[in-house]
């Protein structure tokens, strides 16, 4: 899965925002990183940046910086788990989490159990691939282990969920962004999520 | 932070300290830290050699300052010369004298009046350089980007610099940049002045373009 990229020149002129705004997006933190990817082109350096992932966050900030000072807009974005805590009932309520998985992976918790971000966000994500029929409920368990076991160790870095599935036999696999990776003939990939897009829908779901 | 019970720390003569964290520190004469230092300002007049990084909210600066860690100082104030082995992240940037730093330097507005060697990209909202001597950074970028050759001499004898008075960079951009005395191989920009003495490999516009008579430029394009 080849990223498609875009060039800085390209970019500014397409969401028409200056270097001013790039660069100071850049030192506040709002831009990652390791999306400036510096590749050599016949004119010497540029800078290229992943274009879904590039103009969705310019596209966010540009709305949010109305209402919200750029500090905030920063709070919100970055890929840091906030301390943010909800009753599995609330969590029923808003629609966040599925009555069917919160029953499948959580039989035993009352109603009133507290979950934490990170425990909400491992649901979540499973709740998606369920919905989309992506994934069987056995599955789910194991990517629930997988996820309690390794997402700590990556302490906040830009973290990719990929699941495959070759001849019926699945498995799950965490990466750190960005990444590249190649399968052999005959591997379905059938989700790759980036799990720092989904730190931040999440986010948005719950404040 | 709880900044309330922070000690202060006074340093007089030629000194050696653990470091750690403090309010408010005023240092006069020599002083050698063998660790980091965390403080809410830091005064020197004479020389600090930090073995360490160094976080505070103002320095104060009159003479040099080592740093062998990254530095973090929201508002600097110097007259001297401030080494970073590491990067430089700051919002109000103001230096007479030398600035040498092998990693990044960030600032929301950043002068220099004297000589920059930075081995990473210097990003400031603002980049404002009046060269005394010989300049280099890997790359600038930002709002508005100004170069200019300083018109005191006296100066520059005070800084022994034999070396031009010059700026090279790979490469420079900003919205509007406004270049003397710089070698650059690219530069970009929306209202691009290239003035004496410049040589630049390249340069991309968007609004406007202006180039001394006494530059060389070997390629413009306009997009």
């Amino acid at each position: 899965m080849e990223r498609e990229l875009i060039s800085k020149k390209e970019l500014l002129d397409l969401t028409g925002i200056s270097y001013g705004q790039l660069y100071r997006w850049k030192r506040k933190q709002l831009i990652p990183e390791e999306w400036f990817i510096r590749k050599s082109t016949f004119t010497g350096q540029e800078t290229f940046f992943p274009k879904e992932l590039i103009l969705s966050r310019i596209d966010k900030i540009l709305n949010m910086k109305d209402d919200l000072s750029l500090d905030q807009v920063a709070g919100k974005l970055s890929p840091a788990l906030p301390d943010y805590e909800m009753r599995s009932s609330e969590l029923l309520k808003r629609n966040i989490v599925s009555r069917t998985a919160l029953q499948a992976f959580a039989p035993n918790d009352p109603d009133h159990t507290v979950y934490t971000f990170e425990m909400i966000l491992f649901f979540y994500v499973i709740d998606k691939l369920l919905e989309a029929g992506d994934m069987s409920l056995e599955e789910g368990e194991r990517l629930l282990e997988t996820l309690k076991e390794f997402f700590p160790k990556f302490e906040g870095k830009a973290c990719e969920l990929v699941f495959v599935r070759k001849m019926g036999v699945s498995w799950f696999a965490l990466l750190s962004m960005p990444t590249e990776l190649f399968f052999e003939k005959g591997v379905k990939v059938i989700a790759r999520l980036s799990l720092t897009e989904i730190i931040e829908e999440l986010k948005g779901k719950l404040v | 932070m709880t900044e309330a019970i922070l000690p202060d720390l006074k340093l007089v003569g030629t000194t050696a300290s653990a470091g750690g964290r403090f309010g408010n520190v005023r240092i006069t004469g020599e002083a050698k830290m063998s660790g980091g230092l965390y403080c809410r300002s830091l005064k020197c007049m004479g020389t600090v050699d930090l073995d360490g990084s160094l976080q505070a909210a103002l320095l104060k600066l009159t003479g040099e300052c080592h740093v062998h860690s990254d530095m973090k100082v929201s508002k600097i104030r110097a007259i001297g010369q401030i080494e970073v082995s590491g990067n430089l992240t700051g919002e109000q940037v103001k230096i007479t004298g030398g600035l040498q730093a092998s990693g990044n330097c960030e600032a929301e507005s950043f002068q220099v009046r004297g000589a920059i060697e930075l081995d990473g990209l210097l990003n400031a909202d603002e980049v404002d350089i009046r060269l005394h001597g010989y300049s280099r950074a890997k790359e600038i970028g930002g709002g508005s980007i100004t170069v200019k050759r300083s018109r005191v001499h006296w100066f520059n004898t005070v800084l022994s610099s034999r070396r031009e008075r010059e700026l090279t960079s790979d490469l420079i951009e900003g919205d509007t940049v406004h270049l003397e005395y710089t070698t650059a191989s690219v530069v970009r920009g929306n209202r691009v002045t290239i003035g004496p003495g410049c040589r630049i490999g390249r340069v991309e516009y968007r609004d406007d373009l202006r180039i001394d008579k006494n530059a060389s430029v070997k390629e413009r394009m306009r997009r």
